[in-house]
């Protein structure tokens, strides 16, 4: 049957395109005929696939033409039904093959048992007809386990029905985009290995606290997020609640969220969540709320408070039952860019809409649900002064007395609403004086004064108007430090914090780690708080960790991305409310794992750590295994009893390949011969290493040159700075030939004791694209090195720090300004003097 | 192979801008004044960039000179802006991996910038930061923001006024409340 039909549609085609080519027919101007194949075709396309079959015999063009536009099929139960009453293999192979342009195919509507038993028949014949076939939606039943793996790498969307289903055969989706489940053990194997990644759409029905291990993990694979639903009938505890948004907040792609909850009894903390939310997923367009009601009746204005931080939302949908309060929609003003707001309240009243058209000037759609008929004639007043309302829509229960009049009223009304402004006074361009600072604009003024210090800025608040105007917009980062709230403290803290706030709206970044002394400390919880209700911008805290800063860090947690740990014995519990955490300094690698072991810090962007010695290498492992991303690393490495665990160190620091800046002390006591192969572990893989600073600290010679023969490896390395290299006991040659292989070195930095000319020699061959070289602690300049120093080819600036000279005068340095090819700028500077030479021409 | 072939690349956009510097183009002033800079150096402003780039050929832009309309960009300050240009032309490019708008902005101007943007007329000083402003040159803006900046340090509101020969068009009340909004600034102990 199924040969037949290919047979016959071949022919089909054939004989049909040399009809046409023959002879153009005229056809009548209002006969269907008289449309071509590609016209017909994309007019049919707008069928319902029952009624293609239905039209394929009204005409030849009509067969051909009809089903070439069926790129995605539903199926569901009706559909089998009809099927069912024929053959049903051999009906499914003949729509299969008159569609060969089948790319998805949902049968998510296939939900009564019978039916189902036939769903994998009907795919696989799908499967093997239709080559274009890239995609299956579908449920998954108890029993389907079986059919994925034939099915699996075209599934992209599963929704799973029921709690007891066993999900293992997920690990057959590999390209699952949508999944909904009703349980977050379902995404897991029982081993615990997460089985869904970079997924785009995620629902799920089921949350509490014991899954938050489950969430975490789940979150930290799927940052590609674009939608998440969330529906949980149970009233949710606080540790839930917390956890759900600190795990949402990490989400940064998020653009639409679903919030189907019972309101809690601890009221702030439903805001709390919102604003964590809101502040962190920047991309959220579409949030949904749905909030049922609790025994207390009482709704918590601070929940829509909270609404603020999503400020960049387009559309929201809130549904509220049951409160006694009457809810305010004022916090909705933020969200400059709402256009479709729907509202599903219980109580519902004129009130609610009073100021909708100041808070929502952009609203184009809005929708309410009428539960108890209360809108009226002065509700329609208020909605029709929405300026930009172009659909209504009111969804009401029982009794529309007068309603079809007011919508009347409202066309009306709205058709005569003409907005008037627009009409801004312009005043006249003043003349201002060329010398006076009156003469530049608001934009340049904000631009000069944001390189102020803050203390300047609000000294000079009233200088004039202008000034007042400007000095404090460009506030984006503020730095409180304990002399700051020194000087604060002499007034009322809190009042004079709060007009700080007010006055930089634009405070994105708060550095509080200068607050430093143990009477200041004690301001940090305050600090922060009034900031973060004032400043709706405010998205970096960095901070000290202090013994006993752990009870702020759940409220401030989702906020802080960088964290200085002070001394050995702080507990370091906390960190792991900081989800954010890009920046990390400690003293020893304990302090990044939980007392069970637990790794507290992932997908760090810097990290440094002041103690790291043989004992801690697995620690050092599991860190790195866990932190491929990090950028810029300083560690210090001391006492050495083997030779083998630096190599080991080195090794795992090898695995760091987006590394850009490397900071290493090294303080090796003992000869050592292996120096050389464990710094090249590190050049040869870690490639994307920009900046090299080398501390170093040894007694035997062997081993400087050991370190400075790795440096070859390090081939991309744009900055580099060596500094303890105490050569004065040495009396060895050393030079720079091993960078000859770093062809892209602009900046040294060399701190050489006891360096003498012969490590410079033949340095413009070495190094001919320096741009900055700084050396420091050298009691021996002489002009043999000058010499060498002004045949450097690239050479803008050189940089002389606590130096001694052997007999030389600015007549020397002027000279070598003029004999140096690019040399602009000779810097002396130490020992209470700082000079400069600057090249005239 | 890779390694070498980046790097060659990098020493020859070194060498093309070197070279592009030796074109000279003309700049003229607000005031008629015509002076000659080097291309790679002219295109630190980007008006100047956007304006080469769209007129195409180098020949055209090395015979007629740019117009620079804008009335800040007087004689006195166009040589001075050219001076500028043509000392940074061949500053180490932005690394991206490393460049922090913070570093950047606490960082000291150098004892070059800081001994060419000491200009005594406040009239040229202005007139070079408006121009630069003007023709966007960035790093030029930042470094006069800096001297301004540090001259404002420390001082009192009517120095400031008196030093930036800014009208006070507060009355004694407005400014006797933001004095009190700021209070702390002013307390001793």
């Amino acid at each position: 049957m199924e040969r037949e039909l290919t047979q016959m549609m071949a022919s089909l085609e054939t004989t049909d395109g040399c009809e046409d080519r023959q002879q153009p027919k005229i056809y009548a101007k209002n006969s269907m005929d008289r449309f071509g194949d590609d016209l017909c075709q994309l007019l049919l396309s707008y069928l319902s696939f029952e009624d293609r079959f239905r039209c394929e015999c009204v005409s030849k063009q009509f067969r051909r033409t009809v089903f070439g536009s069926v790129v995605c099929i539903e199926i569901n139960d009706r559909f089998m039904q009809q099927m069912l009453k024929t053959t049903l293999i051999e009906t499914l192979a003949t729509i299969a093959i008159k569609c060969p342009n089948i790319e998805t195919i949902d049968c998510r509507g296939i939900e009564t048992e019978k039916i189902r038993e036939h769903i994998p028949e009907v795919l696989a014949i799908f499967r093997d007809n239709c080559l274009n076939l890239r995609e299956i939606y579908c449920h998954l039943w108890q029993n389907r386990g079986q059919t994925m793996p034939t099915i699996g790498p075209l599934v992209t969307r599963i929704e799973v029905m029921d709690h007891n289903i066993d999900t293992q055969s997920l690990t057959h989706c590999h390209r699952l985009s949508h999944l909904s489940v009703r349980h977050l053990s379902q995404v897991f194997y029982t081993s615990g290995q997460l089985m869904a990644k970079n997924l785009n759409t995620f629902e799920l029905f089921n949350y509490s606290y014991e899954d938050y291990h489950r969430l975490s993990a789940f979150v930290s694979r799927n940052q590609s997020l674009k939608c998440v639903g969330f529906y949980e009938n149970r009233r949710p505890s606080e540790e839930t609640l917390t956890g759900l948004s600190a795990q949402l907040s990490r989400l940064p792609q998020l653009r639409r969220l679903t919030l189907s909850i019972e309101i809690p009894v601890a009221h702030d903390l439903l805001a709390d969540s919102l604003r964590t939310i809101g502040m962190n997923c920047k991309q959220l367009e579409r949030l949904k709320l749905h909030l049922s009601h609790t025994d207390s009746h009482v709704f918590n204005r601070k929940t829509l408070d909270s609404l603020r931080f999503c400020h960049r939302l387009k559309r929201l949908e809130l549904r509220i039952d049951a409160t006694d309060d009457e809810i305010v929609l004022d916090p909705l003003r933020h969200c400059k860019r709402l256009t479709h707001l729907e509202l599903d309240f219980f109580n519902m009243t004129a009130n609610v809409l009073k100021d909708l058209h100041i808070n929502c000037p952009r609203l184009q759609y809005l929708f309410i649900h009428d539960f108890h008929s209360i809108i009226d004639a002065e509700c329609l007043s208020h909605i029709s002064r929405l300026p930009a309302l172009q659909t209504l829509v009111i969804d009401f229960y029982n009794n529309f007395n007068g309603l079809r009049n007011m919508a009347q009223q409202l066309t009306q009304m709205m058709a005569s609403l003409e907005t008037t402004d627009g009409c801004e006074d312009r005043q006249q361009a003043k003349i201002y004086a060329k010398n006076s600072m009156d003469r530049f604009g608001d934009d340049l003024c904000a631009l000069l004064l944001s390189y102020l210090s803050f203390e300047d800025r609000v000294r000079c608040e009233c200088v004039s108007k202008q000034f007042r105007r400007t000095v404090f917009g460009s506030v984006v980062r503020i730095d409180i430090n304990d002399r700051l709230i020194e000087q604060m403290l002499k007034t009322t803290l809190i009042e004079t914090l709060a007009t700080i706030a007010i006055k930089c709206p634009n405070i994105e970044t708060i550095d509080c780690r200068g607050m430093w002394s143990k009477k200041i400390r004690e301001h940090i919880p305050e600090v922060l708080a009034i900031f973060r209700d004032n400043c709706h911008h405010l998205r970096h805290i960095y901070t000290n960790l202090w013994q006993n800063s752990g009870q702020t860090m759940p409220t401030i947690g989702p906020l802080v991305t960088r964290i200085d740990v002070t001394n050995d014995y702080i507990d370091t519990q906390s960190l792991t409310h900081c989800h954010r955490l890009s920046h990390l300094r400690v003293n020893t690698i304990d302090q990044v794992f939980d007392t069970s072991g637990q790794l507290l810090a992932q997908n760090l962007h810097k990290f440094e750590l002041n103690c790291c010695s043989d004992n801690y290498y697995h620690r050092l492992s599991a860190f790195v295994a866990h932190n491929l991303s990090l950028k810029c690393l300083d560690i210090s490495y001391h006492k050495s009893e083997t030779r083998d665990s630096l190599m080991e160190i080195c090794g795992q620091l090898s695995q760091l390949t987006q590394l850009r800046e490397l900071n290493l002390v090294l303080e090796i006591i003992g000869g050592q011969n292996l120096l050389t192969d464990s710094l090249r572990t590190i050049g040869v893989n870690c490639k994307q290493l920009k900046r090299l600073s080398l501390h170093f600290y040894a007694d035997s010679t062997q081993c400087k040159r050991q370190i400075l023969d790795s440096l070859r490896y390090y081939r991309r390395l744009k900055r580099l700075r060596l500094t303890k290299f105490h050569m004065l006991l040495a009396h060895i040659h050393l030079s720079l030939d091993s960078l000859s292989d770093c062809k892209r070195l602009t900046h040294l930095e060399m701190n050489l004791m006891g360096m003498d000319a012969k490590v410079l020699i033949d340095c413009h061959k070495h190094c001919p694209r320096l741009q900055y070289l700084w050396i420091d602690g050298n009691q021996n300049i002489d002009t043999e090195c000058l010499s060498h120093i002004s045949r450097l080819p690239a050479l803008q600036t050189l940089v002389f720090h606590f130096i001694g000279f052997n007999g030389l005068s600015d007549i020397d340095f002027n000279d070598l300004l003029s004999r140096s090819p690019k040399l602009k700028t000779i810097e002396i500077n130490g020992n209470n003097i700082c000079k400069f030479y600057v090249n005239s021409k | 192979m890779a390694d070498n072939a980046d790097h060659i690349d990098g020493d020859d956009n070194e060498d093309v801008r070197a070279q592009q510097n030796l074109i000279k183009i003309k700049l003229k002033s607000s005031e008629g004044g015509i002076y000659e800079c080097g291309l790679t150096a002219a295109k630190m402003s980007d008006l100047v960039k956007n304006m080469v780039e769209s007129l195409g050929t180098d020949a055209v832009v090395t015979t007629e000179p740019i117009i620079l309309g804008n009335e800040a960009v007087t004689d006195a300050a166009l040589k001075k802006i050219i001076e500028w240009v043509e000392f940074h032309w061949d500053d180490p490019p932005v690394d991206h991996d490393f460049e922090d708008e913070k570093d950047r902005r606490n960082e000291e101007l150098s004892h070059w910038d800081k001994q060419f943007i000491d200009v005594d007329d406040q009239a040229l000083l202005f007139d070079v930061i408006a121009a630069a402003n003007y023709m966007d040159i960035k790093g030029l803006v930042e470094v006069g923001a800096k001297h301004i900046c540090s001259k404002i340090r420390g001082k009192s509101c009517q120095e400031v006024r008196e030093m930036l020969k800014i009208t006070n068009d507060f009355t004694a009340e407005e400014e006797d409340a933001i004095h009190k909004e700021n209070a702390w600034i002013y307390a001793k102990d």
